[in-house]
């Protein structure tokens, strides 16, 4: 029995939009947009620098809600790509870019074995006239799998050497994801599967080492959350051992990076401080930065209140922008405790006393109605979760303990 | 809480000063402007609230170093403690001593302050004149505002943190604008949203044209196959109406095949043959025929030829020959005569010339008779050398004699004169004795004109002297030169022996001459240089010497005599001898003439050139004789010709008697030639005549031959003559031609041809008909073309916009621009959120504040109020839905505030003020502050005021800070703290 090696990924959501991304000058909101692709790129290359005998991805290779032609084009151009090195490539839709919902009629090399409907199938990959591997998956044909797959799951011809199995799902302990194909993790090791190739979780991780069941995690960070290095696994299978091995892929990656500030006692310092600390990160890629900020209280939220915060971010990236691997700050946050108010306040009679109190008590929905009533705006405002509500109620007793007390 | 006791380490114009409070009832301090009244209220306030390092710098007192205090204060819940604040110490901040010893921080101290502020503390506890005076600035319309405000939180902080909230809200999002910022984000974002929903339909045409792509490749398959059925049908109709006229062709050629007969007998290429035959016949037919016509003429011709001459034989011919020959010598001869002839006049004429020339007596017989033999010549030379010779020495010595003749003249005549000039005898005697004289006086005088004169003489006898010696000389020379010639001449030594002498005499006589005459003038000169005596004496000698000299001279020439005198004797022998010789030559030249008579009249000298002359005269005069002789012998001989000639023309030409001689010849001459011409063509003709009958022979041999090919060739065409096998040639070819066509037809038309049908229809069927089935097919296949170009252009089109659709990424781009818009709207959306709660929440818990306080408030006020207005007004209304505050009398009047006095006004403001103060300190019981806020008030108004003051200040400590002195009066003395010069009162 010989081996094989092959690239395991997911999640590549090519073309889709960063979320949070705001007041992006041209250039990075550009590159932001080429992201995707050139992670995509990325993948196509390693895939042949490793010389793999296939590539798998395991579903939501694009979004069908903001379905552009050109992630599909691409898409055809890198398994072209792949299909001049005798790359072949199995791929099964997720919910993301389920069967029935893709508008573009695009037709992929021959290299790619694409899992056709619901029913779990295969494919067996034949490698030097021999069948050297047998693959199982299925395609989401809806927006929604909701019943588990796992049981589905089964080996047949056990002459073939590898038993390789695709899985576009959650598993059942993650509750931060949509619970699509749920599975728990003791369905699919029972099965002898030599490899589970899973998809959906964007976050990778080793489900477990023996036999390897692992979400690759999407390719490039779409998200503030989505931080680090994003990539594939290249794996290699033989009869006595598995090897696995992560690749990072991203063409921009986003960090989280804290900066202190307590040093600074004029912002102009406070700039210097970013751009060290942005700096020190820069290697290969260029970064996202959510960057937030440490330091006095009460010299935070002044600066923050007068928007000057806001401006040395704005230098900051304006600086940043023009190199090579340019860092751009997309979000910051000054670390004001807001939720430590004089507890003097809340004792006395006064009408500070009563407002901070009122505060505290009220729910702010009907407050904003204004706004979120209205026809238009209606269809583009998003709703706050608990916790941003409480963060405006906590920033809005400021400014009124502020104004107050100021005058 | 309760101000006790305020010690003042500095602070302004405070130095070390401490003021103990009283500990009930109202607190009055009193103080004249710049007492120090406000300061001791700051010190206050800075003991309870600290102040900024900047404000605690401007309070430093400029006297002592130290700035800061304490202040005691009596709190209910924790007793008695102090604070100290002191600038240069903890940064201004307080340290609290307890009664029980403990010490407690400015935290501690603000809570006991229940997180008052100064500024709350301001706004509810402490009130001044400078309030009430702010009033009338507010606007009327916002003061029952400004008054609930003040009511509510003892400020204007909400109002203006209300209004500013606003305005941000005003500038974030307007429910119905369009200029604020998430206004505008909207409708941008509306619009991005327009442009990504079109971008989206647009790249959702890509599955459309992706099909319709495939639909046109269908459609074009099919137009493909019909337009190839159509071009197909059509070429096939094409050609068969190519074929059409060859069809028609066809059918023709075989109706006239039919008409000719199966089998035409014809010899194998027989018309060439017949051809070929007749090309060789013809020629010799004709060849024979004119071979026949010669023979004939040549046989004419030779028989006439042979009339000819008939009488002349071969004897004759012979005769004939040889006269001709001979008549070619005579010719030659006849030239030769006239030749000789010329020659003979010629010499007779040159002959006859030079005898007239020669002058002698001779003519042309006497010529012939001479006879010069061959001595003569020489011997006539002779002569006349020797007559040259004799003539040459005759003259020479006729001339010597003149010379001689001459000489002894000159000699003479010289000798003559040289006598002259001797002196005489006697004279001589006389000079040598005069000499002798003058020398034994060895002085002589000679006179001048005496030298004069004897030197005139001497100068010229010198010349004539000269003269005479150059004449002798010249004589003699001339003299010897005659005498050289002459011996040359005679060839005599002699006459050179004289010649010599005659020079040598010459000479010396004018050498002595020239030398006598260079002594006599020497002498002549010294004469002259000596003295007269000298001259004298001199004269003499010279005379003597000259005298010696001519007798010298006179000598010489007797000497000179005497040889001329010898040679003259030599001469006149030399004259016999020539003598002699010439009588010798005479007598030979004499026996010469004798000879020859002519040469008598000529001089001996020409005989040699008459000899000449004769020698040649004879020569011609012999030739002369000989040509006559030639001539002779010639002209007899052409006599005897002639008359040969003469006797043979006359037997056979009539009247030759009569011809010259040139015309006999003629007559020979054509006779000859008219019988050799004769002969010649007689022999041409006869060998012509043999070479035409062998000829005729050969031709008539060929000829059977081929005439029997030709009769071969009939015979086998089964015809009877040349033009029925012509004919039948013609017929046989008409018929091939005709099969060749049908066959090269059925070549050409063999698809038709195997379909009957087809062929049968074709041959019928219209043209006309066909070729407008045709164009109909051509137009289908046209509008089929064009199909399927439009159809191509169309899937070009189509797959030009789908690769455009692939490669623009616009919705791609417009929907990252959007998520990030979206994004942006969000974040404002958030903006907004704080900011509207924030406002919202101002909003909300004013009026609940004021639903919680404002009654109890109100009713303060109205009781204050009715108090300080002596019940004039009973109720005071809270501002309710936009309207200001309002009054209400005992009449149950109701006045708004901006209607009523200032007093009032001030009136109710303290009211309000006061109610807000108690309702306030129920919990907080802060010292209320009063600073001269009763200005406006008149004595009873004052009164009640202090009254309420005073019932107030059971409840808590009020501090009334004034100017007036009037107000004392209406407290007790122990409430009074004054301030003068720093001087505490009680």
């Amino acid at each position: 029995m010989k081996s094989i090696r092959f690239l395991h990924a997911a999640d590549l959501h090519l073309d889709s939009p960063f979320i949070g991304l705001a007041h992006a000058p041209k250039s990075v909101l550009d590159s932001i947009r080429e992201s995707t692709f050139l992670a995509l790129d990325n993948l196509v290359q390693t895939a042949i620098e490793k010389q793999v005998d296939f590539v798998l991805i395991t579903g939501d290779l694009f979004d069908n809600e903001k379905q552009s032609l050109k992630a599909q084009i691409r898409l055809k151009k890198a398994f072209e790509l792949l299909a001049s090195q005798n790359i072949m490539v199995y791929l099964s839709y997720g919910n993301h870019d389920y069967i029935k919902g893709n508008i573009h009629p695009i037709t992929y090399p021959d290299n790619v074995c694409i899992f056709p409907d619901e029913q779990v199938r295969s494919f067996v990959h034949y490698k030097e006239g021999q069948s050297a591997a047998k693959i199982y998956g299925f395609s989401y044909e809806n927006r929604a799998v909701t019943e588990g797959k796992a049981s589905e799951y089964i080996i047949s011809d056990t002459t073939i050497p590898f038993h390789i199995a695709m899985l576009h799902g959650s598993i059942q302990s993650n509750t931060d994801h949509d619970m699509y194909a749920p599975f728990q993790l003791s369905e699919l090791v029972e099965k002898d599967f030599h490899y589970w190739a899973l998809g959906h979780i964007h976050q990778r991780q080793v489900l477990k080492e023996s036999p390897p069941v692992i979400y690759p995690g999407n390719i490039q960070g779409r998200h503030r959350k989505e931080t680090g290095e994003k990539g594939c696994y290249i794996v290699e299978l033989s009869a006595s051992s598995c090897k696995t091995q992560f690749i990072p892929l991203q063409a921009i990656q986003y960090t989280k990076l804290s900066v202190n500030a307590i040093a600074c006692s004029e912002i102009h310092q406070l700039e210097q401080e970013i751009q060290k600390a942005c700096r020190q990160i820069i290697r290969d890629h260029p970064q996202m930065v959510d960057l937030s900020i440490v330091g006095d209280q009460k010299k935070l939220a002044a600066w923050d209140q007068e928007g000057l915060l806001e401006e040395v971010i704005e230098i900051s990236n304006a600086s940043m922008q023009s190199e090579l691997h340019w860092c751009h700050i997309f979000r910051y946050r000054p670390e004001v405790d807001y939720s430590t108010i004089d507890p003097f306040l809340y004792e006395g009679d006064h009408f500070i006393g009563e407002l901070v109190r009122q505060i505290d008590e009220a729910s702010i929905e009907p407050l904003l109605k204004d706004l979120f009533k209205q026809k238009q705006a209606r269809k583009y405002v998003e709703t706050f979760s608990e916790e941003e509500v409480a963060k405006i109620k906590n920033e809005a007793q400021h400014i009124l303990i502020k104004g107050l007390m100021e005058e | 809480m309760y101000i006790e006791k305020a010690t003042i380490y500095g602070f302004g114009t405070w130095v070390d000063k401490t003021i103990e409070f009283p500990k009930l009832g109202p607190v009055v301090i009193y103080g004249e402007n710049e007492s120090g009244k406000s300061t001791l209220q700051a010190f206050i306030l800075f003991m309870l609230f600290g102040l900024p390092p900047k404000q605690r710098n401007f309070y430093k007192p400029r006297t002592s170093g130290k700035m800061g205090g304490r202040l005691t204060v009596i709190d209910p819940d924790t007793g008695r403690f102090t604070i100290e604040r002191l600038d240069t110490m903890r940064n201004g901040a307080a340290l609290c001593y307890a009664e029980n010893g403990a010490e407690y921080d400015e935290t501690w101290l603000r809570s006991r302050l229940k997180g008052m502020t100064e500024q709350t503390y301001r706004s509810i506890f402490s009130f001044s004149a400078s309030d009430l005076a702010n009033l009338p600035k507010m606007k009327e319309e916002d003061l029952g505002e400004v008054l609930l405000g003040i009511g509510l939180t003892g400020s204007t902080a909400i109002h203006s943190l209300e209004t500013s909230l606003e305005s941000q809200i005003n500038r974030l999002y307007k429910p119905s604008g369009k200029k604020p910022l998430i206004n505008e984000q909207l409708s941008k974002l509306e619009a991005r949203s327009n442009h990504l929903q079109s971008e989206k339909a647009h790249e959702a045409t890509y599955r459309e044209k992706k099909e319709k792509v495939l639909k046109l490749y269908d459609t074009i398959e099919e137009t493909q196959q019909r337009l190839q059925k159509n071009k197909a049908t059509l070429t096939l109709n094409e050609r068969k109406l190519q074929a059409l006229p060859d069809l028609k062709n066809y059918a023709s050629v075989l109706k006239q095949l039919e008409q000719f007969p199966e089998k035409v007998p014809f010899p194998e290429n027989g018309m060439e043959r017949m051809q070929q035959v007749k090309d060789k016949l013809l020629p010799i037919k004709s060849e024979h025929a004119l071979l026949q016509e010669n023979q004939k003429k040549y046989g004419e011709t030779l028989s006439s030829l042979n009339e000819n001459f008939k009488e002349v034989d071969g004897e004759k011919l012979q005769y004939a020959y040889k006269l001709r020959k001979q008549a070619e010598e005579y010719l030659a001869e006849k030239k030769e005569i006239i030749n000789i002839q010329k020659q003979k006049e010629q010499i007779e004429n040159q002959v006859e010339q030079e005898l007239d020339q020669l002058h002698i007596d001779l003519n042309k017989e006497l010529l012939h008779e001479i006879n010069l033999p061959f001595h003569t010549e020489k011997t006539w030379s002779q002569l006349k050398t020797e007559q040259d010779t004799l003539a040459i020495e005759q003259s020479k010595h006729v001339e010597e004699s003149h010379q001689l003749k001459k000489d002894r003249t000159r000699l003479l005549s010289q000798a003559e004169s040289l006598e002259e000039n001797l002196l005489s005898e006697e004279r001589v005697k006389e000079l040598k004795s005069k000499i002798h004289e003058l020398n034994s006086n060895n002085t002589g005088t000679f006179s001048d004109s005496e030298l004069r004169s004897d030197q005139n003489t001497w100068e010229k006898w010198k010349q004539k002297k000269k003269k005479t010696y150059q004449a002798v000389f010249f004589y003699s020379l001339g003299l010897a030169i005659l005498l050289g010639v002459i011996g040359t001449i005679v060839e005599t030594y002699t006459y050179y022996m004289f010649a010599g002498v005659s020079i040598i005499v010459g000479v010396l006589q004018w050498w002595s001459g020239k030398h006598a005459l260079t002594e006599v003038e020497a002498f002549t000169n010294a004469k002259e240089n000596t003295s007269v005596t000298m001259v004298e004496k001199r004269e003499a000698e010279q005379q003597l010497l000259k005298h010696e000299n001519v007798s010298t001279e006179i000598a010489t020439l007797e000497a000179q005599l005497k040889s001329l005198d010898h040679t003259f004797a030599g001469w006149q022998e030399r004259g016999e001898q020539l003598k002699n010789r010439q009588t010798l030559l005479n007598k030979k030249i004499e026996n010469e003439r004798q000879q020859y008579s002519f040469l008598l009249g000529i001089n001996v000298i020409y005989w040699p050139d008459v000899y000449h002359h004769l020698k040649h005269l004879i020569r011609q005069s012999r030739e002369e004789n000989r040509l006559t002789e030639t001539l002779n012998q010639l002209e007899s001989k052409q006599q005897r010709f002639f008359q040969e000639l003469k006797v043979f023309l006359s037997s056979f030409i009539k009247g030759t008697v009569d011809k010259t001689q040139e015309d006999l010849l003629t007559l020979l001459e054509e006779w000859i030639q008219g019988n050799e011409k004769n002969e010649s063509q007689k022999l041409h003709y006869q060998q012509l005549y043999k070479e035409t009958t062998e000829q005729l022979h050969s031709a008539e041999k060929k000829l059977s031959i081929y005439e029997a090919a030709h009769m071969e060739l009939l015979q086998y065409a089964e015809v009877d003559g040349e033009n029925a096998f012509y004919k039948r040639a013609n017929l046989l070819a008409e018929k091939e031609q005709l099969q060749e066509t049908s066959s090269r037809l059925e070549q050409l038309l063999q698809p038709f041809l195997h379909e009957e049908n087809t062929h049968n229809s074709l041959v019928t069927s219209d043209e006309t008909e066909m070729v407008e089935h045709i164009n109909r097919e051509k137009q289908r296949i046209t509008m089929l073309e064009s199909d399927l170009e439009n159809q191509r252009q169309l899937i070009a089109d189509v797959k030009a916009e789908l690769s455009q659709l692939e490669s623009s990424g616009e919705y791609s781009e417009a929907l990252h621009v959007f998520s990030m818009e979206k994004e942006e709207f969000q974040q404002s959306v958030r903006k907004w959120a704080v900011i509207k709660t924030a406002k919202e929440m101002l909003v909300e818990t004013k009026r609940k504040y004021r639903d919680k306080y404002l009654a109890r408030v109100m009713e303060k006020t109205n009781e204050y109020f009715q108090l300080l207005t002596g019940e004039k007004y009973q109720n005071v209304y809270a501002p309710v839905e936009g309207k200001v505050f309002q009054v209400e009398t005992t009449d149950h009047v109701r006045f708004t505030v901006n209607e009523l006095s200032q007093g009032t006004k001030d009136q109710l403001y303290i009211s309000l003020r006061l109610a807000i103060s108690e309702i306030m300190s129920e919990k907080h019981r802060l010292p209320f502050i009063l600073d001269d806020a009763f200005v406006h008030f008149d004595s009873t108004r004052t009164e009640r005021m202090f009254q309420l003051i005073k019932a107030l200040s059971n409840k808590q400590q009020i501090l009334l800070f004034t100017c007036n002195e009037d107000f004392i009066k209406y407290f007790e003395l122990e409430n009074i703290i004054q301030l003068k010069n720093s001087v505490r009162i009680n």
